[in-house]
């Protein structure tokens, strides 16, 4: 009954109910300190503290119903993911933040050319390093000449 | 005498070539702001108004109306070809629209999309020409009880957009509504959840969560994949795209429910597309004969949406023309740009001006008709994204995609929040979550909390009020009905596969 | 593909070559302004303020040829916008246009800045808070919602745009001054206000003439009163809560004004230029025409007069958030 698919799904599952169940237990927690006003009415927190209740509750229970189905079934495999979807995930993150240090149009066409290169090793770096710059002044072009969006670029505004 | 004026202002539209010529620049740049995640067509109409001053009254309004129209429209090509909404009306298209395109049907999805785009706004602006005056009694009829019971009857419809796992819907549903809270409370103005940051008291902003739980796991999950089936110019004919008028008759209950939805729900201010389109399609699945096909890439869940959200163009010109009150957050800015121009709309503008209303009524139609055509031609270009080899279209998605949240109000708050909403949303879909109810519940959530807490208020502290309402009383029994059949058919539907 | 990639590529040194020229002009005081200036609006498109920037965008370029670029920065109750403008780099450039709606936030201490953190350079406009009431309805002026107040206390609804602002400030005033209470219902923006007392789910609302005056034009609203001491400018009519004997102005006078405010440390030059640029736009009859269309009240105001005009509206604000807002 259990496959190895099915049990990665679960986990997946399981991690969500996990950050759930943390980030609503801070708010809940900050629910509760808050002090009510001493003001007829519904008080700010009142349907916050329900509704964060409610998910805790769920999210545990499914948590739970999770394990019980693991152990019953024997199966807690889990299918690692492709290391380039991994590598993907970590530098989604580091452009971002790269676009306060090196700014938004290095940074662009740096991401572009290794992304692309990265998710077919056989692509040429001229194409990749092509659609790379092309992506971004096409950007540049439509965003911020165009719509007047004032991107990011900390190196330009140093030198000036 | 009057007859005349009329005939005069509806000449000035259709046989005045400049005015045609900017109204169909206006639909055509409406369509880019609504394609492209983070602009939306509220931003397309203000940045275009500038550009105005110089023109009529008339043309103006127009041209801006043509912007509208577009922008709501154009929300579908990116939402059916890459699975990120253009904008917020068009999250509900993902769910038909994405997989159609999948399945190598995008030229037709397109189609749809566009012709039920169409549909939606003809409706709703025979609407507005024919009894505008009488449907705008229903915008001051609305009162904080019948806005709470409305945003529970979205609430209720979660079920219908939760694909195979109702618990996990919920979850999702809810997980919406609790971001909603934060940001300045409704009612007292003091700020809850924001955990210090000026960023957050506004609320979590919408575009930004949707984008980064569409577009970051749809471009995660399938950046590995083989290149689409290469679209080849020769499949692009018309026949291909527009749907035969045969299957668009077969689907005529669908698409006027779906229209007058709309339209209804943009007469009442402070709700939008995406409400109606939430509503549209759960209304369409449940009448459908075949309801497990949503979600799987059937049209009609296309064309509920489609045609719901461009009804509300109409609708919220409804009372935006005839009491001055914006029916959403795009014809708030209409309005600033009519009374830009001294005109200020009301009854006496129709008594005054009836060759003004006559003109933006023709406006309304010839923008739609523009709509219509521009996308037709466009889908031959717009499927061309598919043809870029999946290793380049991923990053470039990805750029895109952060772009988009950034130029919401260029702030690069948007971006992390939009990257956390990715992580998750990559977690989620793997974990077999759906996203649709997370938007739902962020934009229903905080409506119905202040709703709520506004009704009660109003009536001295006591919920009793919503049982002297009958309309919101009969919004609440309708919702009550739905969330309970839903209950019903989950559990049939369990006990079938058991 | 192969000449649209060239194309990109040409395009691409263009526009840097552009962009050097552009910056080897620098920045004389003399020449000001030499490129654009970013007005930041930190609300929605299609507020009020939103539209006083749009409407100064064509008169600007006409006399100076320079282009005014609206950026709409909301959320927060405009902080996001007006905190981004403080921040902004002190060139003269990048400016936002901030109304009570701020003072009241740094009055309640909902953000974390003083009244001299930022460079307040001159007031645009004022806009008066009324009294709206349902025309043909339960209430024909203000005497008649007096009396229901002080017959039903706590029950008239009175609806307010907001929370803890100046609208609300004014009708705590006004309640105080009568002995009696109001039931505020705070909504989501002023048309949502107006769509329930057209409505008649709420008895009266606190709003600007700007947000109104469509619907008093078209005979659905009737304004009972205003707060100040000069009544409305194109609503002669509309008697002042002071004519009717009641003291509002406990806490001093607090008025709803738009005023331009910049990052500190912009060159004094520089400064005097912009107020000099803008009081002309808009003391320009094509800008008065579109404000008294609009309901909006002009009132340049600059220098001391100005500091101790906004002094007088954050001190109010204040006392307000200190005693009114609890």
């Amino acid at each position: 009954m259990g496959d190895r698919k099915t049990s990665t799904a679960k986990w997946y599952e399981n991690i969500v109910y996990i950050i759930c169940l943390v980030f609503f237990s801070i708010e809940l927690h900050e629910a509760l300190a808050t002090k009510p006003r001493a003001v007829n009415g519904m008080q700010s927190m009142t349907f916050p503290k329900v509704i964060f209740g409610i998910i805790i509750v769920m999210c545990a229970v499914k948590l739970l119903m999770n394990i019980i189905w693991m152990i019953r079934s024997g199966e807690y495999g889990f299918e690692l993911l492709d290391r380039r979807i991994l590598i993907s995930l970590v530098m989604i993150i580091v452009y971002a933040a790269l676009w306060q240090i090196i700014g938004f149009g290095l940074s662009s066409v740096i991401f572009v050319t290794i992304e692309s290169k990265l998710l077919r090793n056989n692509a040429p770096w001229l194409h990749c390093a092509l659609v790379g710059l092309g992506t971004t002044v096409v950007l540049y072009f439509v965003f911020g000449f165009l719509f007047n969006v004032d991107f990011p670029e900390p190196i330009l505004e140093m030198i000036m | 005498m009057e007859f005349s004026a009329e005939l005069a202002g509806i000449a000035s539209i259709l046989l005045n070539p400049i005015s045609l010529l900017w109204i169909l620049f206006g639909t055509f740049v409406g369509l880019v702001f609504g394609a492209l995640p983070g602009l939306s067509a509220t931003m397309g109409v203000a940045l275009v108004i500038p550009f105005t001053f110089t023109l009529e009254p008339v043309i103006a309004i127009s041209m801006l109306i043509g912007v509208y129209i577009g922008g709501i429209a154009g929300g579908a090509v990116s939402a059916i070809l890459i699975n990120i909404p253009g904008t917020p009306s068009s999250v509900v298209t993902t769910i038909d629209g994405y997989p159609m395109a999948r399945k190598g049907q995008a030229p037709r999805a397109l189609g749809w999309a566009a012709f039920a785009s169409g549909w939606g706004s003809i409706v709703s602006w025979l609407l507005l020409i024919t009894i505008a005056p009488l449907l705008a009694k229903i915008c001051t009829g609305f009162g904080s009880p019948e806005y709470a019971a409305l945003a529970f009857f979205g609430l209720s419809i979660i079920a219908a957009v939760s694909g195979d796992s109702i618990s996990k819907g919920v979850i999702a549903g809810l997980v919406g509504v609790s971001l909603s809270f934060c940001g300045i409370d409704p009612i007292w103005g003091n700020t809850r959840f924001t955990f210090g940051s000026v960023n957050l008291m506004g609320g979590i902003s919408t575009v930004a969560a949707l984008i980064g739980l569409y577009s970051i796991p749809s471009i995660l999950s399938s950046c590995l994949d083989k290149d689409n089936r290469k679209i080849d110019s020769k499949d692009l004919t018309i026949k291909n795209i527009v749907p035969p008028f045969r299957d668009q008759w077969k689907r005529k209950v669908n698409i006027i429910r779906s229209s007058l939805i709309g339209t209804f729900i943009g007469i009442i201010p402070a709700t939008g597309g995406n409400i109606a389109a939430f509503l549209a399609y759960d209304q369409a699945k449940r009448f459908s004969k075949e309801p497990e096909t949503f979600g799987k890439g059937n049209p009609d869940g296309i064309i509920a949406s489609e045609a719901s959200n461009n009804g509300v163009c109409g609708g919220a010109l409804i009372p935006m023309l005839t009491l001055g009150i914006p029916g959403d957050s795009v014809t708030a800015v209409l309005l600033g740009g009519l009374m830009i121009h001294g005109i200020s709309p009301g009854p006496q503008l129709f008594s005054e001006n009836p060759d003004f209303i006559a003109g933006i009524f023709t406006s309304v139609f010839v923008a739609t008709i523009f709509m219509v055509l521009i996308q037709v031609f466009g889908i031959k270009i717009f499927t061309k994204t598919l043809n870029v080899p999946v290793n380049y279209l991923s990053g470039i998605l990805v750029v895109l995609s952060l772009v988009g949240s950034f130029a919401i109000r260029q702030n690069f708050f948007d971006v992390m929040l939009t990257l956390g909403f990715g992580l998750i949303g990559f977690f989620m879909s793997k974990g077999g979550f759906p996203a649709a109810p997370v938007v739902l519940g962020l934009v229903l959530g905080s409506m119905f909390e202040g709703e709520f807490r506004r009704a009660v208020k109003l009536g001295g502290g006591s919920p009793m009020i919503f049982l002297q309402r009958p309309v919101a009383l009969i919004i609440i029994l309708l919702a009550i009905a739905i969330i309970i059949s839903s209950a019903v058919k989950s559990r049939r539907g369990r006990k079938k596969e058991a | 593909m192969r000449k649209a990639l060239l194309a990109l590529v040409v395009m691409l040194l263009v526009s840097s070559v552009a962009f050097a020229g552009g910056q080897a002009e620098g920045a004389a005081e003399a020449n000001y302004p030499t490129k654009e200036i970013t007005l930041i609006i930190p609300w929605n498109p299609g507020g009020t303020n939103d539209l006083m920037a749009r409407a100064m965008q064509p008169v600007f370029k006409s006399m100076y040829n320079a282009d005014l670029v609206v950026k709409n920065v909301p959320g927060g109750g405009s902080a996001v916008g007006i905190l981004e403008a403080m921040n902004s780099k002190p060139d003269g450039y990048t400016l936002g246009l901030a109304t009570s709606s701020f003072l009241a936030l740094m009055a309640q201490d909902m953000v974390d800045c003083e009244l001299d953190d930022a460079l307040n350079m001159m007031s645009v406009a004022e806009e008066p808070i009324i009294i709206v009431v349902k025309n043909g309805g339960k209430y024909d002026d203000a005497e008649d919602l007096i009396e229901a107040m002080k017959a039903n206390p706590g029950q008239i609804s009175c609806g307010i745009p907001g929370t803890n602002n100046v609208n609300q400030a004014y009708a705590t005033l006004l309640q105080e001054a009568v002995g009696s209470t109001f039931n505020f219902m705070p909504f989501d923006g002023g048309s949502r206000v107006v769509a329930e007392v057209i409505g008649g789910h709420v008895d009266c609302g606190a709003l600007k003439p700007s947000e109104t005056l469509t619907q008093v034009k078209a005979g659905e609203l009737k304004i009972v009163g205003v707060f100040n001491t000069d009544g409305i400018g194109i609503l002669p009519e509309v008697p002042t809560f002071e004519s009717l004997g009641y003291d509002v102005f406990r806490l001093g006078n607090i008025q709803q004004t738009a005023y331009l405010m910049g990052p500190k440390g912009i060159d004094p030059a520089i400064q005097a230029r912009i107020i000099d640029m803008f009081s002309a736009v808009c003391s320009s009859d094509e800008y008065k025409e579109f404000c008294d269309g609009v309901g909006i009240q002009l009132n340049i105001k600059s220098g001391e007069d100005f500091q101790s005009y906004i002094n007088e509206i954050y001190t109010g604000l204040e006392k307000a958030a200190a005693e009114l807002f609890v």
